[in-house]
């Protein structure tokens, strides 16, 4: 959808045809389902929080000024339904929503050496446990950047930071994150030098 | 040689806004030469583009169950601006004084009277409260904000069932909704504040009052160089925005940012 299409259908909701809400909903669901997901690690919460973010996006679409992308400004709405939900959770339990996805899954066997394919299943199943380690505010930059592709100061904008602590969000979220993983299951060993350094030079150069 | 550390960060940049030639290669033969940030490299580049690979189908009925609760309880749009218009101007704010309520009922310490604040009182002089916002700690490593949040996330019931007990001094108008609403919705966001700081945080509060023609309770608070606005949503729950602006603030960085003032500025702070 374009940008003038957006308006245009903006401009229709605020005009009373609440029916062109709907195109605007099946627009942007997408990339609002997988920042609840990412956010929330259920898919059942996911659904809840989008829809309780597209309902209030509905009710401020008068607010909306139209100076951001149309999802940059949803993925506001979003976030903030889900860091609700993800302190209201904290509250009742002593941890907050845990992912629901493959929680109890057998660590990968490091000797093994299975099929590709199998392989990103395990990596992505261990990637939505591990991301609910992280603190929701890091958790929500990184799933910002790598999920919703927007750009540092399109997350300062969702996130009202400033792009210098987005980018440091997403670099310790990365960091804590490929800990997490390692402690899983090892998915990244280290390749040899040859493959990033284009240059002979073994695992032992300059160490 | 630089801390692992810097060139970690510059492989994380690398994935998101690029590097100069010249970066790219002092990571190149930094990574040539370094077991551990090859590990780094070899993870941050595999997780990256799983989690950009990875994307998951929505529900079928997301949309469509979005458009039913619109059209079941769902007021129109241009009903809602009908209502919401005056309340952007400054000058439609009928109501000062009683600054501090908002805190009284986060803190669950309703003792404190209000009654005799006057605007003067209630406005920091600009280059303190420019000092105090600047010296904001940075929020990336364990920030105050965080812990904020950790805080909020932990806050009692009990605080919360206590304070909504606080008698108010800003009667609500006869046929209008009582502006609690507006005190549950910014207490959930901003959480307790310690009793020894609410003087701290009158001084942020500028005014508050029901807008004219609407069921809004709305507070404003300044810090910084910025005025934020506080008012109730339909549904009680709380939105806000950056004046002039009037695009909500959905964003929870703003209520970190001011507990995070709070919490540690509060001895800087006109009493």
């Amino acid at each position: 959808m374009t940008r003038e299409q957006e308006r245009v259908l903006i401009a229709r909701v605020l005009d009373g045809d609440t029916d062109a809400f709907e195109a605007l909903v099946r627009a942007n669901e997408k990339g609002v389902y997988n920042l609840a997901l990412r956010m929330l690690g259920s898919e059942q919460d996911a659904l809840d929080a989008s829809q309780e973010a597209f309902f209030r996006a509905y009710r401020s679409l008068d607010r909306f000024q139209g100076g951001s992308k149309l999802s940059v400004w949803l993925y506001r709405v979003t976030s903030n339904v889900c860091l609700d939900m993800l302190r209201k959770a904290g509250r009742r339990r002593e941890s907050p929503l845990t992912d629901q996805d493959g929680r109890d899954l057998p660590l990968p066997d490091e000797s093994a050496d299975p099929q590709r394919e199998l392989e990103k299943k395990e990596l992505r199943r261990a990637l939505r446990r591990n991301m609910a380690k992280l603190e929701p505010g890091f958790r929500q930059a990184l799933v910002l950047r790598d999920v919703n592709g927007l750009t540092y100061d399109e997350i300062a904008q969702v996130t009202g930071l400033e792009p210098g602590t987005v980018k440091s969000r997403i670099f310790r979220a990365r960091r804590k994150l490929a800990a997490l993983l390692e402690r899983d299951g090892n998915f990244f060993a280290a390749p040899s030098s040859d493959t990033t350094g284009g240059k002979g030079g073994g695992r032992d150069a300059g160490t | 040689m630089r801390e692992h550390e810097y060139y970690q960060e510059l492989m994380s940049r690398l994935l998101d806004e690029g590097l100069s030639d010249a970066e790219q290669e002092e990571l190149r033969e930094h990574v040539r030469e370094c077991d551990e940030c090859r590990r780094v490299f070899a993870a941050f580049t595999g997780m990256t583009a799983a989690l950009r690979e990875d994307l998951d189908e929505p529900p079928v009925d997301l949309a469509g169950g979005v458009m039913e609760r619109i059209r079941d309880e769902g007021q129109s749009v241009p009903d809602r601006q009908r209502k919401k218009q005056p309340v952007r101007k400054r000058h439609t704010w009928t109501r000062w004084a009683a600054a501090a309520c908002l805190v009284l009922i986060a803190a669950g310490a309703a003792t404190v009277s209000l009654r005799d604040r006057t605007r003067q009182d209630d406005h920091l002089p600009e280059a303190q409260n420019d000092t105090v916002f600047a010296s904001l700690p940075e929020d990336a490593d364990g920030s105050a904000a965080d812990a904020a949040q950790t805080k909020l996330a932990g806050a009692p019931e009990e605080a919360m069932s206590a304070a909504d007990a606080a008698p108010f001094d800003t009667p609500a108008p006869t046929t209008e909704p009582s502006p609690l609403p507006v005190y549950d919705a910014a207490r959930n966001h901003i959480g307790s504040i310690a009793p020894e700081n609410i003087p701290a945080f009158q001084a942020l509060v500028t005014d508050e009052g029901w807008a004219e023609g609407s069921y809004e309770y709305m507070l404003r608070v300044e810090f910084g160089k910025k005025t934020y606005a506080f008012a109730t949503d339909d549904d009680g729950g709380l939105v806000w925005w950056e004046e002039p602006d009037t695009q909500p603030l959905l964003s929870p960085g703003t209520f970190d940012q001011l507990r995070a003032l709070i919490d540690m500025e509060a001895p800087a702070l006109p009493r």
